[in-house]
């Protein structure tokens, strides 16, 4: 159906004035880190921003952050990988249940859940509340479901004949899943990888209500709002998170981009 | 190389029998064919016999060794898929050299083998292309060179030829049999397609509704159908309901209807008199004479023409034997001279019968002609 041409100016500028709403806070935080100031159109070019950032606090939370996302993520691909794949690819008892019961974070409000976990963490691990590995074990907790459905997408769109063929060639099933069904799923496992690490290194409502001891950035950078109230250096601190975070997953890509040859053609 | 004993086998899935009871023989060293229509379990057999499909009772074994409840990567077979299988992250020889490595072949016989297993399958050259750059015939060849390279038990097709085109799978039926003749694999494939399975096949399984109609050589199913499917799965075939007058070396049978006495032999089955039987004559069977050679055939009849239609190679009658529909296939030069026959009567005769028994008040219809251009008339009894 050929539209007439003065609707397709409209929806192309509905379209671009959309993203230009979901874009403009990055575009504004942006601006406010080189003018020190928040208003629209910019006044005045200024970098005092960058100096009014306490770089040693800001960096050792960044530190935190990164190794907050390096083991939650290892530890979400070490749990959900093999359900996702017990989910996609067997049949056994309880099998609904297990697929429903996974999504249960997604289905609660984060804050309550993470708030049930601070309970059973006060009365069983009183001890341990606010240290690092329940910090880790949380914070993956709530990206169970994305990780899991991500590989269980990937594992879906894979043919089982492969498998199968894998199977009768006399390859047994741990062979099979190491040299024939992972290398197949790859680009969805490294997709779910770099999800679980911004989740995670970004995470705000774990470690805060469970008072991480050591706060990751997202926490310290809200302490800051907390005490000094919003000020051009938070834009400094949130871009140049973003620009970390980032980077590490354009690395990631790069490293593997031999896994993804083909999935793009 | 191996043979094949299956003893009572029952799959089932819910409360359906996929296989129902199945006991057979393959001989070693056969083509066998698995055939019959959509959901008659014959995926499900070749499934178990892969260890892919667990029985629920009965035996499979593979040579002496009973295999039924053996897990698929101890049973030393080759398998190939209908759906493309070949691994896409690794090239042609690094698909044929990781079966080897999983046997255990000694690493300096491997490449000489998957060079001459390449050779076998005519994609000598081929060796550093993945599946994306080979077309969908030639992937199909590398998954037989990959199964067959480590001189596997069994050679296991499931229906491999439906995902190609229709002159590729002409080429590639006859390049399975040229190789089933070159390495004597015992080799067991799966296909709907009576064409295929009646072309390369010395031993022929039918299987319907989870049971095997019949087994025996192509020719053998083809003249001595012996259930009303067998008849009517092969080919198209003509029935009229009769009464069998005299057992014995030839069998009497008259055609109440018709009030018509037909003589043959049955091979197979000994009949009584006053055993129900369906008289089976095949369309391609019927040949069509002039009255002074009606004595050198044992059957004749007279067959009004309603419509004569050329279809190339054959002309298809439609005519009547009293008021019984029937269908004839005329072949042969001479065929062309019938296309004007339409309103005369013709005299045939019938150069082959077959007897099926018969259940009282049972009617024939041909539920599933794998000809390509023919349904067959339906006959009701009166």
């Amino acid at each position: 159906m050929r539209l007439p041409r003065y609707i397709m100016v409209i929806l192309n500028i509905y379209a671009l004035m959309l993203a230009g709403i979901m874009i403009w806070p990055v575009i504004q935080m942006m601006l406010t880190s080189v003018t020190s100031d928040v208003v629209f159109p910019p006044r005045n070019f200024s970098l005092a921003a960058f100096e009014r950032v306490l770089w040693d606090g800001f960096f050792k939370s960044m530190g935190v952050s990164l190794q907050l996302g390096l083991w939650s993520t290892l530890l979400l691909i070490a749990i959900c990988l093999p359900a996702a794949y017990a989910l996609e690819r067997k049949r056994f008892p309880g099998r609904s249940l297990l697929g429903a019961v996974i999504f249960v974070p997604n289905i609660f409000p984060s804050i309550t859940y993470v708030i049930a976990i601070g309970v059973y963490v006060a009365i069983y691990f009183i001890g341990l509340r606010g240290e690092f590995p329940i910090i880790v074990v949380a914070t993956a907790m709530g990206a169970i479901p994305l990780v899991v459905r991500t590989i269980q997408g990937s594992l879906a769109t894979t043919d089982e004949v492969y498998e199968e063929a894998a199977l009768v060639m006399g390859a047994n099933p741990l062979r099979t899943f190491f040299k024939i069904t992972l290398p197949l799923i790859a680009p969805g496992v490294i997709t779910a990888a770099t999800i679980a690490f911004t989740f995670s290194a970004t995470n705000f409502l774990a470690p805060w209500i469970l008072g991480a001891k050591e706060p990751p950035v997202a926490v310290y950078i809200y302490r800051d709002v907390e005490r000094l109230g919003f000020t051009p250096q938070l834009a400094v601190q949130v871009l140049v998170m973003e620009f970390i975070i980032l980077g590490i997953i354009q690395a990631l890509y790069l490293i593997f981009r031999k896994q993804f040859r083909g999935v793009f053609a | 190389m191996a043979n094949v004993r299956i003893n009572e086998l029952v799959k089932r899935f819910d409360q359906v029998f996929a296989v129902d009871h199945v006991s057979v023989e393959i001989p070693e060293g056969s083509l066998t064919a698995i055939l019959g229509p959509s959901g008659c379990g014959k995926t499900t057999l070749l499934r178990c016999i892969a260890g892919l499909a667990m029985p629920d009772s009965g035996q499979i074994f593979i040579g002496e060794k009973d295999v039924t409840r053996l897990e698929p990567f101890k049973r030393n077979l080759g398998m190939v898929f209908q759906r493309p299988s070949m691994f896409p992250h690794m090239t042609a020889f690094e698909n044929i050299a990781w079966g080897l490595r999983l046997r255990n072949w000694p690493k300096r016989d491997v490449a000489p083998r998957v060079h001459e297993m390449l050779q076998l399958v005519h994609l000598d050259g081929m060796e550093n292309r993945t599946a994306r750059q080979l077309s969908g015939g030639q992937a199909q060849r590398v998954v037989i060179a990959r199964a067959l390279a480590p001189e596997p038990d069994l050679l296991l097709l499931d229906e491999p030829l439906s995902a190609l085109d229709a002159k590729l799978r002409d080429e590639l039926i006859l390049e399975i049999a040229e190789i089933h003749r070159k390495t004597g694999c015992t080799t067991i494939l799966v296909t709907h397609d009576q064409g295929e399975a009646f072309t390369i096949a010395d031993n022929v399984l039918l299987m319907n509704a989870g049971r095997i109609e019949q087994q025996g050589a192509p020719i053998d199913i083809y003249q001595n159908p012996r259930t009303l499917f067998s008849a009517t799965f092969i080919g198209t075939n003509n029935f009229l309901p009769g009464v069998v007058l005299e057992g014995g070396s030839e069998v009497v049978v008259r055609i109440e209807a018709l009030d018509i006495i037909f003589r043959t032999q049955s091979s197979w089955k000994e009949f009584e008199p006053g055993d129900l039987v369906w008289v089976c004559m095949r369309a391609d069977d019927i040949d069509i004479i002039s009255e002074d050679r009606a004595s050198s055939y044992r059957n004749t009849i007279q067959v009004g023409v309603d419509h004569a239609s050329l279809t190339g190679g054959i002309v298809i009658i439609e005519g009547r034997l009293a008021d019984q529909p029937l269908r004839i296939h005329v072949g042969g030069s001479q065929r062309f001279n019938l296309l004007d026959s339409a309103g005369k009567t013709i005299v045939c005769g019938l150069s082959h019968i077959a007897l099926i028994p018969r259940e009282d008040g049972r009617q024939a219809s041909n539920n599933g002609a794998v000809s390509s251009l023919l349904t067959t008339t339906p006959l009701e009894r009166h």
